[in-house]
């Protein structure tokens, strides 16, 4: 018993316990006027080589989440353990770091130099990482993103979803064990967004790369292994994509609509088609009904 | 008719290495009152097409008209269009700047040379308008939520009056609350308000529920022009541009290509796009 349970944690790439992030807001002297309380005890833990989604209405906690992952800021109450690091101990921060990369919603924000493959330097560079080994992880990284080619060129002139992926590979070259991709998808096309959602999907299957995906639309989620829907600083719901969307309920008080498909799927069972449960993409929507025919 | 697009194109940094055509030769017109989506792919020319709608760009080539004016004209009068054509940039709230939001608010009217208290009115008329609570209007436009803040910049824009409304993604980064909110606000200002509305935005789904008529760009070229049911039945020609239809138009398209629908033909140039059209027809399909 007392060896599974050491197992378990061992398997664990995030742990978080009672968890809280408080914001204090102060007047013009300085004295706390008020305290806005973001993480409120969160539990949460996360099994390595998962792809997660995390979904809430806006200012329900989710970036403090990402942020306390990322070491960017220390929690006000409670334990997290990154990649078996404690988040209080000031020399593992940089590591945890590296070890928990960050995409953000706005590529421009995060791109700091003017060459493709420069800018994925920019991390292994701060890590000091020996130069010689810097161009191997770069390219590795860039053709991992398919932006190889693109390697000598601006970022200026480069796509949304080319910029994205720039940013990606910076985080790859740091060879991170988990990426956090914050909204990486908001200001994209829908082709530069499916390109960026592919990508994650790819990265976790085939580099086992954690991968934790924040982000306001649920079509997104339908591919993930388990979804936290946060609200109010807290966890609210958690589970299978199939088992949250199934709580249309819930999710509705929890300011979360359904994806397109999952809705109709809802309104014909509604309207007493017998359908087995909620379908999550057209393919499975199309077969149920082909099947009642 | 508030814009008529005459052979329209506009070339960036022309006469130089670095020229790009971002428009070549779009025409459409756009009536008082229509409400239009407008969408394509990065690049295709959005943007810039709604630039001239502001005159901020001025055709390269070609002619726009504003209510029957040329507004290359010398003697155009830019200001009367700007105040007429009221324009909603991406993240609007990253241009929020007073200490409360009813000052800010009230910066547009003011600078349209109202007094104060007319300024105050309209503001206090556009707040309402946004369903934006009474207790927060003199909060700090800073201490707001993201969706919040987003509908305070809105307000700020329609305390101007604007006869047309141009959005440029109006939703990107909202949650889904905040975006329903927002598209149920957009609607009602064209249907109650009778506002021209202009939709930039990549959500085929937001497009399909919003608009009436849909403006489809490629290439700086105005590729197609008609009401959504039209426009997403195209899915084919859509995809090839790299765009797509809402997900349950491909279901139905789907459906009715493989028989599920009995002596159903696929019609040419129509389409459902919502979830309870697609939900109507399946269930009178298998009453039947």
């Amino acid at each position: 018993m007392k060896e599974l349970a050491r197992k378990r944690d061992e398997d664990l790439i995030i742990k978080g316990r009672g968890l809280t992030t408080e914001y204090f807001r102060r007047d013009d002297e300085g004295n706390v006027e008020s305290i806005d309380t973001a993480l409120d005890h969160i539990d949460i833990s996360i099994i390595k080589g998962r792809f997660i989604g995390i979904i809430g209405h806006n200012g329900c906690g989710k970036s403090t989440l990402a942020k306390n992952i990322n070491a960017l800021i220390t929690p006000s109450e409670g334990s997290l353990t990154v990649c078996g690091m404690d988040v209080y101990d000031e020399e593992s921060r940089m590591k945890i770091r590296s070890m928990a990369g960050m995409v953000f919603q706005n590529p421009d924000n995060q791109i700091v130099s003017s060459i493709v493959e420069e800018d994925c330097a920019f991390g292994p560079e701060n890590l000091g990482i020996p130069s010689q080994e810097i161009r191997e992880r770069v390219d590795r990284a860039l053709s991992s993103v398919g932006m190889f080619e693109k390697r000598r060129n601006s970022p200026e002139h480069l796509s949304g979803g080319q910029k994205q992926r720039v940013a990606v590979a910076g985080v790859l070259s740091m060879e991170p064990e988990c990426i956090i991709f914050d909204e990486s998808t908001a200001m994209l096309d829908p082709e530069g967004r499916q390109d960026v959602l592919n990508l994650a999907h790819e990265l976790n299957e085939k580099k086992g790369v954690t991968v934790l995906w924040i982000t306001h639309y649920m079509e997104e989620l339908t591919g993930a292994d388990h979804i936290f829907v946060m609200d109010n600083g807290r966890i609210v719901m958690e589970g299978a994509p199939r088992e949250i969307f199934a709580r249309d309920e819930e999710l509705v008080q929890h300011g979360l609509t359904l994806p397109g498909i999952t809705l109709l799927s809802r309104l014909l069972k509604e309207n007493g088609i017998p359908l087995r449960g909620v379908s999550l993409s057209v393919d499975e929507l199309y077969e149920e009904l082909m099947a009642l025919w | 008719m508030a814009f008529i697009f005459d052979h329209v194109s506009y070339t960036y940094q022309p006469g130089t290495t670095y020229a790009v055509d971002a428009l070549s030769d779009v025409s459409f017109q756009i009536k008082d009152g229509d409400s239009v989506g407008i969408i394509g792919h990065t690049g295709s020319g959005k943007s810039t097409l709604i630039q001239h709608m502001n005159a901020l760009l001025l055709p390269t080539k070609g002619t726009v008209y504003y209510n029957g004016q040329d507004i290359s004209d010398k003697d155009f009068n830019k200001s009367v269009l700007r105040s007429e054509v009221g324009m909603v940039f991406q993240y609007p709230e990253n241009q929020l700047f007073e200490e409360t939001v009813m000052k800010d608010v009230c910066f547009g009217p003011k600078n349209q040379g109202l007094s104060e208290k007319e300024a105050t009115l309209r503001a206090y008329e556009a707040l309402k308008l946004v369903n934006f609570p009474d207790d927060s209007f003199d909060q700090s436009p800073f201490s707001l939520s993201g969706g919040e803040q987003r509908r305070a910049a809105i307000a700020g824009v329609l305390a101007m009056k604007p006869k047309t409304l141009i959005l440029d993604e109006p939703c990107a980064g909202l949650d889904p609350a905040g975006r329903n909110e927002l598209l149920s606000l957009i609607r009602r200002m064209n249907e109650e308000e009778g506002i021209t509305i202009i939709f930039v935005s990549h959500s085929m789904d937001d497009v399909a529920e919003t608009v009436k008529r849909v403006i489809v760009m490629d290439e700086g070229r105005l590729f197609m022009d008609g009401d959504p049911h039209q426009v997403f039945s195209h899915e084919k020609e859509l995809e090839e541009i790299s765009l797509s239809v809402p997900p349950v138009t491909s279901l139905i398209d789907r459906l009715i290509e493989n028989g599920f629908f009995k002596g159903m033909e696929k019609k040419e140039g129509y389409t459902v796009t919502t979830a309870k059209e697609a939900c109507e027809l399946i269930c009178s399909e298998i009453s039947r």
